[in-house]
């Protein structure tokens, strides 16, 4: 539905009502709450032709220690490539770090045992292309990083998984949306 | 975490709702990502 525009002392109707709440521009898919001491979480069958773009966020939760978090499309290991810039809280300068061929999107989070979280937009994970990944690591309380990553595989996935690279993570959310098309 | 710990994973299908905490089955555990340092240090 195109965007309406109401007129003073118009009817707001049920039918226009429910197609606005259905037809937001970012739309809730699922979420799920991350168990205690858990090595990965994986959300399956939450990409579809619904959207073609998503958005994943996990908040709340925490890494046994410091350590970096990774997301990986479907069962995929392979073909990951990825810019990061990170930097220490307070420092002046950026650092910067990448793969041509990771086995996943590493460093979608730098977390600790106080907070890790991410806020990362995967752009085409259910279209047979190449899937684009852009995220903000949340965490640590030391450093902040951001990725940017293309996955060169051109499969359509339905699911994905995160985790730690070391350890395990314990609770919070992950929260996943989809892009309204139309 | 110990070795004698069991390697648990979360489970969530946005189809049916359901999420599990279970542990991973050997499958499973071949499949995580090699164990690596932090790239940013405390």
């Amino acid at each position: 539905m195109a965007v309406k525009t109401f007129t003073t002392n118009e009817v707001l109707t049920s039918t226009d009502t429910n197609t606005y709440l259905a037809n937001a521009g970012l739309v809730y898919v699922t979420s799920t709450t991350v168990g205690s001491a858990v090595s990965s979480v994986t959300v399956s069958n939450c990409f579809s032709s619904t959207y073609d773009n998503y958005k994943i966020i996990w908040s709340g939760g925490n890494f046994s220690a410091g350590n970096d978090g990774y997301l990986q499309l479907g069962s995929s290991t392979a073909s990951y490539a990825y810019q990061i810039v990170y930097a220490n809280f307070g420092a002046g300068a950026v650092s910067t770090y990448g793969d041509a061929a990771g086995a996943n999107f590493r460093y979608v989070t730098e977390g600790d045992a106080n907070v890790a979280g991410t806020n990362l937009e995967l752009i085409g994970p259910n279209l047979a292309k190449y899937t684009a990944c852009y995220s903000v690591g949340i965490g640590s309380g030391v450093a902040y990083m951001t990725l940017i990553g293309i996955h060169k595989v051109a499969t359509a996935y339905t699911g994905f998984t995160v985790g730690p690279l070391a350890g395990t993570m314990s609770g919070g959310t992950i929260t996943v949306y989809g892009y309204r098309k139309a | 975490m110990t070795m004698s710990d069991p390697i648990l994973g979360t489970f969530h299908d946005a189809e049916t709702g359901e999420t599990i905490t279970r542990e991973l089955t050997a499958e499973e555990i071949a499949a995580l990502p090699e164990p690596a340092e932090p790239l940013i240090t405390e």
